[in-house]
């Protein structure tokens, strides 16, 4: 760590809103202090790393692609979290103060919320770059580490279509007074309900 | 087209709610909480940096021992090869002593008298038998001397030879085998006393001194004398050099009330011819180029003839204070 803190919250500062609500619509469906978990260790291994990254000009993109990394591997732990109590952190470093609401959330963010849990890691983290981040398709091309601008493209477009359609189900039913996923009990009128907002909304 | 206008409206209404729900989440905002964030880099900077200096240790560590994996296979295999080798059993020869077998006419002119006369035959065991060879009746004597070497035999061999009337002489080597490990027999010819001699007298040390050099086979005398101002001064009587029958080596070290004697005795065989025709002078560089030890005075090498044979002492005296 040859360059000092100071650098490093001069260059994050400016990038530090957007990073935050990236990071928090990227862990939409967990608690606040998962996703605190998240961000914590985000801005540790940049801390860690800043001495590597040699254009300062590009430090938006690179601490974005820390946080997308950071969300992979934090999901795969996620799942084994709920059969093993693993220590996920590497740093001694003290918690990172509470940056998330703990309030309960407006309506529209849980409807957005729910739509993004039916999202790939790959689909949420490109479409919350390109939609919240504001990354170009290029960009966001270097931070998914991928070869083709096709791909991630591609990618967005599937996101875009899997969120409308999950959004629209949910406005349906909520129009209706019903939560499409509170009761999936097996009930046939449930499953025949969600049957037909499938088949309204392709086409 | 009525049906594909009612549809762009449907998507255009769905992009909409898209939008709307994604300009929500954009108009959060976190700024407040970066000055919290910012003070908690910095504690949070120097607790990786102390994190780092532990790792870079562990992962000096950890490359040391990949890089020298190789080498460390090496070391473990040429310990544990050096290990077998040591415990491999050897086969020593060891002479119990030697027997001369001598045969003399019955009717001697008084040789038993004069054999038994011998001063190194009161440590033999001898054994006789009466034969008959050609019609005249000769005596076969078999004398049996333990721990002597075979110069020595050679010796008592050519003094039973001067006193005439024998008929056959011949000397056997005693010897039997030995199986130990390589790094026992590496150490069989050499061994340590230690004497803790405080309170003892010098009678005392004296006793408790020779009895431990016998019990290795050595025979030699010492003498302990304490000076007025306490230290003792040893003197080595008779080195028992004679009584050595294979190169044997020591180090004796007696600890006293405040001081520590170490004397060191390195035997080895020389051949006889070695010193003839030579003068002391020449001995003594022999001596010192030998033991690599140029520094060895003119009295610190002591030599003595006697009937031809030459007897060289190396005699160093060594106090150290503690």
């Amino acid at each position: 760590m040859s360059r000092n803190t100071a650098e490093f919250t001069e260059l994050l500062k400016p990038h530090y809103n957007d990073a935050v609500k990236y990071s928090r619509a990227l862990c939409a469906t967990w608690s606040a202090d998962d996703a605190e978990d998240v961000l914590q260790q985000s801005f540790l291994l940049a801390l860690e790393n800043f001495h590597n990254l040699k254009d300062t000009t590009k430090f938006r993109s690179w601490f974005f692609k820390i946080i997308t990394t950071t969300f992979y591997t934090a999901i795969r732990k996620h799942f084994w979290k709920k059969f093993l109590p693993i220590d996920d952190s590497r740093y001694n470093a003290p918690d990172m103060p509470e940056v998330f609401d703990r309030a309960e959330q407006t309506e529209s963010r849980i409807v957005l919320n729910k739509a993004l849990s039916v999202l790939s890691a790959k689909e949420r983290s490109a479409i919350l770059l390109y939609e919240i981040a504001g990354f170009s398709i290029e960009e966001i091309v270097t931070i998914q580490k991928e070869n083709s601008l096709s791909a991630v493209k591609s990618r967005l477009s599937r996101a875009r279509k899997k969120l409308k359609k999950q959004i629209t189900q949910q406005e349906h039913f909520s129009g209706r007074g019903d939560d499409p996923y509170g009761d999936l009990n097996g009930d046939l009128e449930n499953e025949t309900l969600n049957l037909i907002a499938e088949i309204r909304s392709e086409r | 087209m009525q049906k594909s206008g009612q549809n762009d409206k449907m998507n255009t209404d769905k992009n909409k709610s898209l939008e709307h729900r994604f300009s929500e989440v954009k108009q959060e905002d976190y700024s407040s909480t970066f000055p919290e964030v910012e003070n908690w880099l910095y504690k949070a900077n120097i607790s990786l940096a102390n994190d780092k200096l532990k790792e870079r240790k562990l992962h000096r560590m950890k490359n040391f021992f990949f890089a020298n994996k190789l080498r460390l296979v090496y070391t473990i295999i040429a310990f544990i090869a050096v290990v077998a080798a040591c415990n491999m059993p050897v086969t020593q020869t060891e002479s119990a002593g030697q027997v001369i077998t001598l045969v003399v006419p019955k009717d001697n002119s008084g040789f038993e008298a004069k054999m038994y006369a011998l001063p190194w035959m009161k440590d033999a065991q001898v054994t006789q038998n009466d034969n008959v060879n050609n019609g005249s009746t000769q005596v076969l004597y078999r004398i049996v001397l333990q721990n002597t070497s075979k110069e020595q035999v050679m010796d008592y061999s050519r003094e039973l030879e001067s006193l005439g009337d024998i008929v056959t002489i011949q000397i056997t080597p005693m010897n039997y085998d030995v199986k130990r490990p390589l790094y026992s027999a590496a150490l069989n010819n050499f061994f340590r006393i230690d004497i803790d001699a405080t309170g003892m007298s010098d009678e005392e040390l004296q006793n408790e001194l020779e009895s431990k050099l016998k019990e290795q086979g050595i025979d030699m005398n010492f003498k302990f004398k304490t000076g007025p101002e306490g230290r003792r001064d040893l003197t080595v009587e008779n080195s028992g050099l004679d009584s050595i029958k294979e190169p044997r080596s020591f180090e004796l070290n007696i600890e006293d009330d405040n001081s520590r004697e170490k004397v060191k005795l390195l035997t080895q065989k020389v051949d006889p011819k070695k010193f003839e025709g030579k003068t002391d002078a020449e001995i003594r560089d022999m001596v010192r180029k030998d033991n690599g030890k140029p520094e060895l005075t003119d009295d610190e090498i002591k030599i003595t003839r006697e009937n031809g044979k030459v007897k060289v002492n190396i005699e160093v005296n060594k106090t150290n204070k503690k």
